[in-house]
């Protein structure tokens, strides 16, 4: 077999022309891409890749049931060859990929990527953050300890207070009207199948989206352009190395707690969620259950439709660009909130 | 930042991230795996031990056992307890060993680590245990070969042994060796290995409580026995064994060794008494009470704590006045020189000349078996035990002494046994509570105060009922046996009797039905057993009249 | 040329390198995430442990289970050989055959001589033989510790 018959043998059992395929490799990309913090979004990406690798792995030994869950975390972490170093990346990898979501936000609002014609990509973007913060929450109820349980207990409380629907909402939440086996089997089920769903097709459209628009130009003057591939590829590729090696010496050096198992009769002195909600939570925890929540639900939406709010505001102040000055605003005051509640309180 | 830039830092970074997989590597094979199946932890000087002892021949599975115990997995190991010096009581060279170990590790070895406990303990009344055999007064002595106590009364006795070390208790005898696992001390069949029987039928009563009933149907109950009470503030249970009232700890009490320090009744004597001072580490009996309702307490809500115990407290000394009832006969006999017993005068329940008379053996039995059972059963919601096993047996033994003293020809017990009225079974003082733990008592059928006495009493007598009994327990209270809250609820309740004693209401339909009911029991009854007649009879009949007619 | 030449050559390595690299990082992960899968392949070392004296030990084999290990004493003379008694073929327990001096599988017929050889039948490897050790009279044989698998809840 010559390799022309090998070549044709190929091309006709699987009839794809590869050059049509390799065209979108060679897009050229901005020069600015060349630098990490104006690339943010891929970091999240591979971070999925890595999230979703070892949480296929952790579903070999993890038991979605109390009080085994508890159990079998403790198994991978104590036990199982490596499951600790697994395990230990599943968790700083969603810690991660929270905040790089966020910082990629924090970036595409201050450039103001996110105007026309990309609203519609801001849009899925903060779907794709909600997934993220669902994941997150998801997750960390897994483990069935204090934390775990607790944090579950009062975040779906939270929905308690959603004027009409909120019971509805609550047992849907939780399969019943307390937190049982029932809802440590459905956040399971979201964790690991509704959530990943979502996600993916959010992020074929973000992508995709992505690409037809091109990416967003920092100066229009500046017309230097690097090929995605290989230079932008090898910059994910050096991203990707030293996520892991961070995530690796995390694991290593901060191994993922396992806490006490939970007990329901029991609520525990000091009980907190995990970080990437100290601001929620702070906020909570100032304001009456209803303000609270209508307080955050309207953030929520203004910042799911902020491209809207940010044409109105430009049609009002057209001299001003009011929309770095409210974005650093609440950045900061998010970040304050954090730290407030990581540190002071 | 150029290509080859690039590529060069990916190449570092890979051989970066190799170096760091290799890390990990090396980090798994020494990682420190906290929470898996602890390995047992052997000194060198016990290794010797550890391997004999796991040939099959020679008890291998005492080193299973401790192999799966907390002390293996803390390097508690053979020697740690069994070391021994040359001249010690137990010195023992195991054939074949190079070390010499203790034979029999005492409470003074289990006190290097855990001191609190075997003090409690060896102040206890546990820890008291052993004086029965110092006691010249001895009451089964008399009946028993010192052989049979061997298997006997040592088994259980021996938890107070005392020992050459001056050291006191035995402390396996509830932390089984060689696991020592918390979970069997606190089984309630380990305290019913003694506790049981129809002396005191501890775990009897708890299983037909129901504390022991809630707590047998769930049997994830008995996998949580061995919790870590560092860890929790209430029980992991929803109804206690044994230790969750006399030993675990409480929110605001902690664990104990010393199982009296939590009991208001000295209740396995012949006499009930309110604990002294010398028991339960110095605490007076209001103290030890309030001890043992903080247990309570994680469950039941303080009105009933008070109500059920108001109502076992005045069960409890009723039975003094049956069993003084007993030795007043007893004593009249003596007197009467009817039984001449040395040293059983006045309330002494005890006899050094023996039991060698019926009475004598029938008041020991009333106290040490009918006597406790009663007063154990009524505190600890015994219903059967506080009954039939208590005061229908204290009774019928009461009748049986007066029985024994009219046949025996003592005057007043003839004219006793002779007279027909039904209100002669109560010979003795009482005590009474209007309603009861449970609420407001609704006899159905109470159509008046007068009607409630007739039921009680068998007949039209005592009018003044509640004031006499008033004043019975007020004579307690004066004496000190009753606490002034107790005095307090006591009078809150009399004075509310009419409502405590429940209403007075038009009887249910279904009463009319069981009437009924009854009526055609008692008619099926003639019929069936009264009216037939059967054509033969049986052989004695025929052996006395047919056979010998023919 | 030359120059070009030069170029290509540092580029070819450099590729390679990135590519190696890449290979290397992607391997490396997946070795430990194989083991992660795998984790009865973590045997736990064996164990010394005292089975008994020559003297007690008879003729004949000797059935024992320590610590859910099966295995079976073999006397001959001065010698004991220690086999597991878990046949070869598919993992039924062995018997012994006093007459016939063998073992014998009752599953599928599988025998072995004293030896632990698989004389007849499916076995298709002679029985495991742990290590025997004498010291004076006393037997030591090392036996493998027992597999935990799964939580213990």
């Amino acid at each position: 077999m010559t390799a022309n018959e090998r070549k044709s043998f190929w091309s006709e059992r699987l009839p794809i022309d590869w050059e049509l395929l390799q065209h979108p490799l060679r897009e050229p990309v901005p020069y600015h891409m060349n630098f990490w913090w104006f690339a943010l979004g891929g970091t999240p990406l591979i971070l999925l890749g890595i999230q979703v690798a070892t949480g296929i792995l952790l579903t070999f030994y993890y038991v979605p049931s109390p009080p085994e869950a508890y159990e079998s975390i403790r198994y991978i972490q104590n036990v199982v060859p490596f499951g600790w170093w697994i395990r230990g990346i599943h968790h700083w990898g969603a810690t991660l990929m929270i905040l790089t979501v966020w910082l990629h936000m924090l970036r595409v609002f201050i450039t103001g990527a996110y105007r026309r014609p990309r609203e519609f990509n801001w849009l899925i973007g903060v779907g794709l953050l909600f997934a993220t913060l669902a994941f997150g929450f998801t997750g960390y109820s897994l483990i069935y300890n204090q934390l775990s349980y607790w944090a579950t207990t009062v975040g779906t409380n939270i929905f308690k207070d959603v004027p009409v629907v909120g019971p509805l909402i609550l047992s849907f939440l939780r399969g019943g009207l307390d937190v049982t086996a029932n809802t440590l089997t459905r956040f399971f089920s979201v964790h690991i199948g509704v959530l990943p769903t979502v996600m993916v097709i959010l992020l074929a459209v973000h992508v995709l989206l992505l690409r037809v628009h091109g990416v967003s130009e920092l100066d229009p003057k500046d017309t230097r352009r690097i090929v995605f591939f290989p230079d932008h590829v090898l910059t994910e590729i050096i991203v990707g190395f030293y996520l892991m090696l961070i995530l690796t010496s995390l694991a290593i050096l901060f191994p993922p707690p396992l806490g006490e198992l939970a007990n329901p009769a029991s609520t525990p002195l000091h009980i907190k969620p995990e970080w990437y909600f100290y601001p929620v939570y702070r906020w909570l925890r100032l304001v009456p259950g209803t303000v609270g929540l209508v307080g955050a639900g309207l953030f929520l939406l203004v910042l799911t439709f902020w491209p809207a709010a940010d044409g109105l505001l430009e049609r009002w102040f057209p001299k001003r660009d009011l929309s770095v000055v409210l974005g650093s605003l609440v950045a900061v005051t998010v970040a304050a909130a954090m730290v407030w509640e990581a540190f002071v309180v | 930042m150029n290509l080859t830039i690039k590529r060069i830092l990916v190449i570092i970074l890979a051989i970066l991230f190799a170096v760091s997989l290799v890390i990990v590597q090396y980090w798994e094979i020494t990682k420190q795996r906290p929470g898996a199946t602890p390995e047992a932890v052997v000194s060198a000087e016990s290794q010797e031990c550890v391997s004999c002892h796991e040939d099959v021949d020679k008890t291998p599975n005492l080193v299973v056992a401790w192999r799966s115990s907390k002390h293996a997995a803390q390097g508690v190991d053979c020697l740690s307890c069994h070391q021994v010096e040359e001249g010690d009581w137990d010195y023992f060279l195991c054939p074949g060993a190079t070390t010499p170990v203790a034979s029999h590790p005492t409470p003074k070895d289990c006190a290097e680590c855990h001191e609190q406990q075997v003090n409690e303990f060896a102040g206890s009344k546990h820890g008291a245990t052993a004086m029965i055999f110092m006691s010249r007064s001895f009451d089964r002595n008399v009946l028993e070969p010192t052989l049979t106590t061997k298997h006997g009364c040592q088994e259980c006795h021996n938890i107070g042994h005392m020992w050459p070390d001056q050291s006191v208790g035995e402390c396996d005898a509830c932390h089984a060796k060689h696991t020592f696992d918390v979970g069997i001390a606190r089984n309630p069949y380990t305290c019913g290995e003694c506790h049981i029987g129809p002396d005191h039928p501890h775990i009897e009563i708890w299983l037909e409580s129901k504390h022991g009933n809630v707590f047998t149907s769930f049997p994830e109950n008995w996998e949580k026995l061995s919790y870590n009470e560092d860890e929790l503030e209430v029980v992991p249970f929803n109804a206690p064994t044994c230790t969750t009232c006399h030993m675990d700890a409480a929110p605001g009490l902690p664990a104990t060794h010393d199982v009296g320090s939590r009991l208001a009744w000295e209740t396995q004597s012949p006499f009930t008494i309110r604990t002294t001072e010398a028991w339960g580490g110095g605490l007076s009996w209001e103290e030890k009470r309030a001890n043992m309702k903080r247990t309570c307490f994680q469950c039941h809500s303080p009105n009933f704590v008070e109500r059920y115990l108001l109502v076992g407290d005045l069960s409890a000394v009723q039975y003094n006045e049956i069993f003084k009832e007993a030795k007043r006969w007893l004593n009249a006999m003596n007197e009467a020189g009817i039984i001449l017993t040395p040293g059983f005068e006045g309330l002494a329940p005890f006899t050094v000349a023996g039991y060698d008379e019926e009475p004598e053996q029938v008041s020991y039995h009333m106290w040490h078996h009918e006597g406790r059972r009663y007063r154990h059963g009524a505190l600890m919601m015994g219903a059967d035990y506080t009954q039939w096993h208590g005061i229908w047996d204290l009774q019928h033994d009461l009748i049986e002494i007066i029985r024994y003293a009219a046949e025996a020809g003592l005057p007043e017990a003839e004219a006793w046994m002779t007279s027909g009225d039904p209100a002669k079974f109560w010979l003795y003082p009482f005590y009474d509570v209007p309603g009861s733990a449970w609420g407001i008592d609704t006899i159905a059928y109470r159509k008046s105060d007068e009607h409630t006495t007739k039921i009680l009493m068998n007949r039209d007598v005592m009018p003044d009922y509640w004031d006499r009994v008033y004043a019975n327990v007020q004579a307690l209270y004066n004496q000190g046996v009753l606490s002034d809250d107790q005095w307090d609820l006591y009078q809150e309740l009399w004075e509310n009797r009419d409502v405590e004693n429940g209403q007075v209401f038009p009887l249910p339909p279904d009463f009319q039905v069981h009437a009924e009911g009854l009526a055609a029991d008692k008619e099926a009854t003639g019929r069936q057993v009264g009216e037939l007649k059967l054509p033969y009879g049986g052989a004695w009949e025929w052996a006395t009249g047919e056979a010998n007619a023919q | 040329m030359e120059e070009r030449g030069m170029m290509g050559r540092r580029d070819f390595l450099l590729n390679l390198g990135v590519i190696g690299g890449i290979v290397v990082a992607a391997g490396g992960s997946l070795i430990h995430a194989l083991r992660f899968l795998l984790p009865g392949m973590a045997r736990p070392a064996e164990r010394r442990i005292r089975v008994g004296t020559l003297t007690s030990l008879s003729e004949e084999a000797l059935f024992r289970t320590i610590g859910g290990v099966p295995f079976v004493l073999v006397r001959r003379g001065e010698t004991v050989r220690a086999f597991s008694s878990t046949c070869t073929h598919l993992g039924c327990q062995v018997k012994w055959l006093p007459q016939e001096e063998k073992f014998f599988c009752p599953c599928h017929l599988g025998y072995f001589d004293a030896n632990g050889v698989n004389v007849a039948g499916p076995p298709p490897r002679p029985l495991d033989e742990y290590k025997v050790e004498m010291e004076g009279n006393n037997i030591y044989i090392f036996l493998p510790l027992p597999e935990q698998g799964g939580i213990e809840a």
